[in-house]
């Protein structure tokens, strides 16, 4: 029994531990990339990704996701080269506090491998779960399309 | 008394305050020592060599240094003000880089530790980290300049006059030292200069002015930046403390039971009203609190919404008098006279990172990592509560996610101290989203009074301002303080009348006795007094049929400061195209406000989408005087914006059953993204000295939504968050 975590895996002692995924990772293995915000699903900065999709770490079990690929900040980027995420954000100079980016980021990042080309309304609608209170929505906003281009550029 | 002068004076006099207790005072380590004129006597004993401390590689001893060149060419700048979101290590890093004539990139911004570097007793806040800096860093590192040109002078055996410095690299045209070799050359004293020498011209910046990327920004983008709540010590313990639901309620009496006995249970406190849990997990230590049977004394009657409602109400004459110019009692027969009340809620600060504080109390000294806004500040709590010296505690920075005022309060890092005092190992304090709705602080409720007159030429003839609100400022100090000043001037920053009336104006301050903690967030009673003041100025145009950018730039005096409000409002209004058509079903309007040295105006664009107000789009004019990173000018007015139009539409925070009714965000949201305007900002102004970033482009918020909703609809929604009427 393991979690595979960035392509790591990490032994779990006991297939019965429903405590939140976020605690685990946080409080254990020491993975504080993925932050605490709210514990109640609401803000989104404990966001990680299970199985490519977009999840918040504080209402997930950890026992939900054994056998399955997490996947968490500390592993967006492919080793040194930034995910179009995380080069967009640097780019727009997006983050502030930098709290809820890594949610941010990893909910932008599965929106766009389902998305390739979004709208403008398409962005809005990806990005309105997660909050940002130092106000960084409007360039997140430019950011994720950002992100889009150089996802295509890459790929190009 | 003008209209910007209590702010700016408050501001002054912590600044002056601020220089008096160090920032000027700058040593200089270079692997050796060297200093600044005003700790020149102390520093000179160092410098002569008298005092061990200053010995190479031993920089951590160094109480008051900024600078660290190494002979591997390092050039490390130590910052006390926390990064916080703010980008001040990006700014002052570009500051420092001027002045040395090094490449701001070379420059490596570490965030210090109390026990290094400025003594910073102010904590970050009050939108003052550039303006106080400014000055000191750029005396600091241009002293450290012309020391290093003296050094290579005498080592290169030419006169210093012949020497130039381009990126760290001293030459003379034939022969050339990079600053860490001039550092490994040089054995002797370091001669501090006598003078500061004479800074550079604003015309010779190659850093300041320009939009430098943020130095915190590549870590905090794949994870590994390093906030209060990520701090992880070997053999940390993990606290948990007993805490009041209902507001006021207080510990009566502690049955303890077993906690003791419990898993993973080390310490338990119980003294007075500290009920706390020190224990190997964190669900340990909430299990072993939650076995303890507390007894709580409840205020009887419960604090109710409407004792806070009632108690925050504005009575003329009860209040100060701040500013009183003229006879604004006794309007003109011929004027148009208006009133009209305006009130804004609690709120929370709601920074997404819950506070959290790692202190390690051992026997002969004190760690401690707290996500805090006065690591100085904190120093003096810890001590004082486990009773140490003062030298022996040290608190580490860290980043903050989110500060807005909320995290200027020692309580949390007192806590850890105790529990790791009580453990004797480090213990780790980390507060839920329910605790931080429940048991901080909260931004004070107010209540306003506004009256005028205006002849039908558009002048506005009296003015008065009666505002109600809890404390702000006042609260970090003894009561004496309040008792003796009589208001409070955290509660009425941006609450004086800028406008000229010209039979006379008043503005009269109302401490109002809560019986719930309130203090700073982010601009202090900033965002309610625009919006309270620029409400109303716009009902005066609306009452003599005048556009309301004309009205403003009319009654707006033809003073320096004056003439700064005219052209961020005229700025504004240019990137807005204000008076021409809009979509149908949008409205347009316009505010102002100044604070810390920055004029701000802003027009913002709404239209009722479902029954509530849709901000579109806000159009911000900044005049922050001498900008030192336009990035940061911008980001800074986004985010006040940003949480501005929050305060504006969605959030309150309301006392239900003696207790906030708020424990989490489903019951407070914040806005979202969706709800979020697009925003443009343009910056203005000629000033030479930086004014304040961090607050003031919060203040017209509020004031230019309301008025656009006003324009759209012709009602003067008077309350926030605004809501109009089924």
């Amino acid at each position: 029994m393991e979690l595979l975590i960035n392509g790591q895996t990490y032994p779990i002692a006991d297939n019965g531990d429903t405590r939140p995924l976020v605690l685990v990772l946080r409080d254990e293995l020491a993975l504080t990339g993925t932050k605490f915000g709210c514990g109640a699903g609401i803000c989104g900065a404990c966001t990680v990704l299970v199985d490519d999709v977009a999840t918040r770490a504080c209402q997930t079990p950890v026992n939900s996701v054994i056998g399955k690929n997490i996947r968490t900040i500390e592993g967006l980027a492919d080793g040194d080269t930034l995910h179009p995420v995380q080069q967009a954000f640097l780019e727009l100079q997006v983050p502030q506090c930098g709290w809820c980016m890594s949610g941010q980021m990893l909910t932008a990042a599965a929106f766009l491998q389902d998305n390739p080309d979004p709208s403008a309304d398409d962005i809005v609608a990806a990005m309105d779960k997660n909050y940002c209170r130092c106000g960084t929505y409007h360039r997140i906003r430019q950011a994720v399309a950002r992100a889009a281009e150089l996802q295509k550029e890459n790929q190009a | 008394m003008s209209a910007q002068t209590p702010p700016k004076r408050w501001r002054l006099s912590r600044r002056g305050l601020f220089i008096g207790v160090g920032s000027v005072g700058v040593a200089l380590t270079l692997g050796w020592v060297v200093g600044m004129p005003r700790l020149r006597r102390s520093l000179a004993a160092f410098a002569d060599g008298t005092e061990k401390a200053f010995s190479r590689g031993a920089p951590d001893a160094t109480p008051t240094t900024w600078f660290v060149i190494a002979s591997d060419n390092s050039i490390t700048l130590h910052i006390q003000k926390i990064e916080m979101g703010q980008g001040i290590h990006t700014a002052l890093a570009q500051i420092a880089a001027d002045e040395l004539d090094v490449a701001w990139e070379r420059i490596r911004v570490k965030a210090a530790d109390t026990g290094y570097g400025v003594d910073d007793a102010n904590g970050t806040g009050n939108s003052e980290s550039v303006v106080s800096h400014y000055l000191p860093l750029r005396q600091a590192a241009a002293s450290l300049r012309a020391m290093l040109t003296q050094v290579a002078a005498s080592t290169l055996g030419v006169a210093p006059e012949s020497l130039t410095i381009n990126d760290g690299v001293i030459s003379n045209g034939s022969q050339s030292l990079t600053f860490g070799e001039i550092v490994a050359k040089h054995s002797g004293p370091w001669q501090v200069p006598e003078t500061t020498p004479a800074l550079k011209e604003a015309s010779a910046f190659r850093y300041i002015g320009q939009a430098i990327p943020r130095v915190d920004l590549p870590a905090k983008v794949v994870g590994a930046a390093q906030y209060g709540h990520d701090i992880r010590l070997p053999g940390m313990l993990w606290g948990a403390v007993a805490r009041p639901t209902i507001i006021g309620a207080t510990i009566a009496r502690v049955d303890q039971r077993d906690a003791q006995a419990q898993p993973g249970v080390v310490s338990v406190i119980v003294d007075g009203q500290f009920v706390a849990v020190a224990a190997e997990s964190k669900s340990q230590a909430l299990a072993a609190l939650g076995r303890m049977q507390i007894t709580w004394n409840t205020p009887d009657p419960l604090v109710s919404q409407a004792d806070i409602d009632r108690l925050t109400t504005v009575v003329p004459g009860q209040g100060i008098d701040i500013q009183l110019e003229g006879n604004p009692d006794t309007p003109p027969a011929t004027a148009i006279a208006r009133e009209l009340e305006f009130r804004t809620p609690m709120a929370a600060h709601a920074h997404l990172e819950p506070q959290a504080a790692v202190v390690d109390v051992r026997a002969d000294n004190v760690e401690a990592w707290v996500s805090t806004q006065v690591p100085v500040g904190l120093v003096d709590a810890i001590a004082t509560a486990i009773g140490r010296e003062r030298d022996q505690v040290v608190v580490h920075p860290v980043y903050l996610g989110g500060g807005f005022g909320r995290r200027l309060d020692p309580t949390l890092g007192v806590e850890a101290a105790r529990l790791s005092q009580a453990a004797q190992r480090p213990v780790c304090v980390q507060w839920s989203r329910a605790e931080e709705f429940r048991n901080g602080y909260v931004r004070p409720p107010t209540h306003h009074l506004l009256r005028g007159s205006v002849t039908p030429d558009g002048t506005i003839q009296t003015l008065e301002h009666y505002q109600a609100s809890g404390d702000v400022l006042l609260t970090i100090f003894p009561p004496l303080v309040g008792n003796i000043l009589g208001w409070d001037i955290g509660a009425m920053r941006g609450g004086m009348l800028y406008y000229q009336a010209a039979q006379g104006k008043r503005t009269q301050s109302q401490r109002v006795a809560l019986p719930v903690a309130t203090s700073f967030w982010r601009g202090l009673g900033l965002l309610a007094n625009g919006f309270a003041i620029e409400g109303f100025i716009d009902e005066l145009a609306h009452a003599v049929g005048m556009d309301p950018l004309e009205f403003r730039l009319k009654n707006l005096p033809d003073t320096p400061f004056g003439r700064r409000m005219q052209g961020v409002l005229r700025a504004a209004a240019t990137a807005a195209r204000w008076g021409e058509p809009l979509p149908a079903g949008q409205a347009q309007g316009i505010a102002c406000s100044a604070d810390a040295g920055t004029c701000v105006a802003q027009v913002a664009r709404v239209s009722i989408v479902d029954g509530a107000v849709r901000v579109h789009q806000v159009f911000a004019a900044v005049d922050a005087g001498l900008v030192i990173n336009p990035t940061g000018v911008h980001t800074q007015t986004e985010g006040g914006i940003v949480m501005g139009v929050s305060s504006t539409l969605v959030e309150q925070l309301t006392i239900q059953d003696g207790a906030f009714a708020a424990v989490n965000f489903d019951r407070y949201p914040l806005l979202r993204n969706s709800q979020s305007p697009d925003i443009t900002v343009v910056i203005t102004g000629d000033g030479t000295e930086p004014g304040g970033m961090g607050e003031p482009p919060i203040g017209p918020v509020a004031g230019a939504i309301g008025n656009a909703v006003f324009a759209l609809t012709g009602q003067r929604l008077t309350q926030l968050p605004l809501t109009l009427p089924a």
